[in-house]
């Protein structure tokens, strides 16, 4: 219903848009668990997450993909809780979300630019901006000029990019990238991390594996280990973790392989 | 938008082409039933639309099949965790590609009536609207068994899904297709049911659009549902029209009936009457000649006949005016004689303008056949002054060649008078299918 008196165009703006933002963080968990299979592969999370870029690192089998899982409202949780935007509703969260799964799937026969909106109608963007927000996304990404090209032609580091342009193509709130520079080349990985920069308004989570991408691009970093988090903290308080005597061949690696030593202890 | 591109990018234009270039294929390079009888599927506007559902019996297994394809998709494409995070609920997420199966099926089979239409009206200008119906009927049918293969796509994303469910649908359809009713809950007929004569009735086209609609609903719901219990309350619309269908189908005895519409005489009454059945009506003038031509040497007994009147060929003969001479002028046996004029006089002549009371469709009594057509034959000859074929008897022609020879020199060596009282008595026999006629001429 629109109150009295209230002339503005029904789809000039949106109530959403509107809103003020009434939560502390986009992203809030406390005691989270989540099960992968039988295995519990996130156990006791608490993390508290606002507009940035988070780095989401952590061996093989800490349980990175099962926390963006949850993140991207796939997957359940068992136990904890976890508040995504301020405790809206699935449906508006999903909304304002961009995801990009590690096994990124894609229609082979579509066209980047198709693609991109056919998850921009999924995403139920209003049908006036989805041209528009299409091409800009494809543009952050850098294929504009294989925006009409099939998805089948384009290399591995391209399609990548395409999986991103369909997670940016909403302006998300909450992006959840789940090993995004995985395929991609030096170049394309600095243009990455130079896109992730301009993502200043969205709070975005990066899983990776990859010390010196969280090193170049993260505001903070998570660090997570058997399901728990083992530290949250700057990139540089990461760095500062780290001795000569451990392992690695940055700051950061050393830093890496102090926590999580620690951390097994 | 998104239509569009389902209808450019998914397995849907691939299952529209491939449907209609399989079915035009079939007509065209099978010299099937289609093209016979009274109703080929280019002639008739009833022909189009039951023959085109009797091609379902190839059809509806593999488009069931081939949708299962478009079901596969999102599995096949790993897509599944990518849109499992998206807002738009499933049922709205299924409408683009299943929309998009829809409606090449759809326009697929509209295509197949118009290539068939454009010929139908080129051939015959007896138009009507029954036609419609029976054609909607497969329209719903194709549209159930896209969805029911997308859900089955859905469900079983394995790659043996949609050649397993080609097969069993083939294998359902072989099952039922001589046990009665439930070959109706099909969009099949048995061949010998269509003719421009019958139509399907509309208690059977009303019942096959509600079970159709009742199965494409559970195929959708089935496509979007999660969890045992929807999936279960999913079967519900296929269950309750199956009921009703089964209630219903079960007690209809035919399902063909008579097209009142389509039996009703059109007449030339400038001279003796010669009428044929409506949907021959633009031939009524090449054969008013012919049959008149009959009429008038038929003149020469004593109770002549007074006009030709076509009849349908069913196999129930119903007993005509003993002044009219019901003529069959499609028929099986006899050909399409209305594009052969010249075979209508001797046709109309047989047995002195009577029809054949034994026929091989229903005797097994070959010796009887073969007396009865030697002396209408000979009946025939009598008026034209010499033994000719009957049309649609040129195997007996040829075969009975010797008895019709002998007959005909002992027949015609009787005084004249004799010969018309021996012929007046055979086609009174006739018109009462009394005994066997060749005695009535063979006497001594």
């Amino acid at each position: 219903m629109k109150p009295k008196g209230d002339n503005r165009m029904v789809r000039a703006i949106t109530e959403e848009e509107t809103a003020p933002t009434m939560y502390a963080h986009e992203i809030a968990a406390t005691g989270l668990r989540v099960r992968a299979g039988r295995r519990m592969a996130v156990d006791g999370v608490d993390l508290a997450l606002t507009a940035g870029v988070h780095g989401l690192l952590g061996p093989n089998g800490a349980g990175k993909t099962t926390l963006i899982r949850a993140l991207a409202t796939v997957l359940r949780p068992a136990g904890g809780t976890l508040e995504l935007l301020g405790g809206a509703d699935q449906r508006d969260v999903r909304r304002r979300l961009g995801y990009l799964p590690q096994e990124f799937g894609f229609y082979r026969r579509f066209t980047v630019r198709e693609f991109v909106e056919y998850m921009a109608w999924l995403k139920e963007m209003p049908k006036a901006e989805v041209p528009g927000a299409v091409q800009r996304a494809i543009e952050r990404v850098g294929l504009t000029d294989r925006a009409d090209s099939r998805l089948k032609t384009l290399s591995g580091g391209m399609v990548r990019r395409a999986g991103i342009a369909q997670a940016i193509v909403n302006d998300p709130a909450i992006l959840l990238l789940d090993e995004p520079t995985a395929g991609l080349d030096p170049a394309q990985r600095m243009d990455f991390r130079k896109l992730l920069r301009e993502l200043t308004d969205t709070c975005v989570v990066v899983s990776t594996h990859l010390v010196e991408d969280v090193a170049a691009a993260c505001t903070d970093v998570v660090l997570l280990d058997e399901g728990r988090v083992v530290f949250q903290g700057a990139a540089a308080e990461l760095a500062a973790a780290g001795t000569d005597a451990d392992a690695g061949d940055s700051p950061m690696e050393r830093g890496y392989s102090a926590l999580l030593a620690r951390g097994a202890r | 938008m998104i239509l569009r591109t389902e209808l450019r990018r998914s397995a849907a234009p691939v299952v529209g082409g491939g449907l209609l270039v399989f079915a035009l294929g079939l007509i065209y390079l099978l010299s099937g039933p289609w093209w016979k009888g009274t109703a080929p599927w280019n002639e008739e506007w009833t022909g189009l639309a039951q023959w085109t559902r009797y091609l379902a019996i190839f059809v509806w297994p593999l488009v069931l099949g081939a949708s299962a394809w478009q079901g596969l998709r999102d599995r096949r494409s790993r897509m599944t965790e990518l849109l499992d995070s998206m807002p738009k609920p499933p049922w709205q997420r299924a409408l683009p590609p299943a929309g998009a199966l829809a409606l090449a099926l759809v326009a697929a089979y509209a295509l197949l009536l118009v290539v068939g239409g454009v010929q139908v009206a080129s051939n015959t200008s007896y138009f009507h609207l029954k036609w419609l119906p029976v054609a909607g009927v497969m329209v719903l049918a194709l549209v159930a068994f896209g969805l029911l293969g997308f859900a089955a796509g859905k469900l079983v994303p394995s790659l043996l899904t949609p050649p397993v469910l080609a097969v069993a649908g083939l294998a359902a359809q072989l099952m039922v297709v001589q046990s009665g009713w439930p070959l109706l809950l099909t969009p099949v007929f048995e061949a010998p049911d269509i003719t421009a004569y019958t139509t399907v009735a509309p208690t059977v086209t009303l019942t096959q659009a509600l079970w159709f609609a009742g199965l494409g609903v559970t195929g959708f719901a089935l496509a979007v549902v999660r969890g045992a219990v929807r999936r279960l309350a999913a079967l519900l619309p296929a269950a309750l029209a199956a009921a009703v269908t089964a209630t219903v189908l079960s007690g209809v005895d035919d399902p063909i009936v008579a097209d009142d519409a389509a039996s009703a005489l059109v007449c030339d009454d400038d001279g003796p009457r010669v009428c044929v059945l409506r949907p021959h009506r633009d031939d009524l003038a090449s054969v008013t000649g012919p049959a008149r031509e009959a009429l008038a040497l038929l003149g020469k007994l004593p109770s002549a006949p007074t006009s030709v009147v076509e009849v349908p060929p069913t196999y129930d003969y119903r007993r005509h005016p003993d002044d009219v001479v019901p003529v069959v002028l499609v028929g099986a046996d006899v050909g399409a004689l209305i594009e052969d004029p010249a075979r209508i006089t001797p046709h109309v002549l047989a047995g002195a303008g009577t029809q054949a009371c034994a026929r091989a469709e229903t005797s097994d009594d070959w010796e009887f056949l073969v007396r009865q057509t030697v002396a209408r034959t000979i009946a025939a000859a009598w008026f034209v002054g010499e033994p000719r074929p009957l049309p649609g008897f040129r195997y007996d022609w040829d075969a009975d060649q010797e008895l019709i020879r002998s007959t005909w020199k002992k027949f015609s060596a009787l005084p004249e008078t004799e010969q018309r009282d021996r012929i007046s008595a055979l086609r009174a026999a006739a018109l009462d299918c009394d005994g066997d006629l060749l005695t009535i001429l063979e006497r001594p």
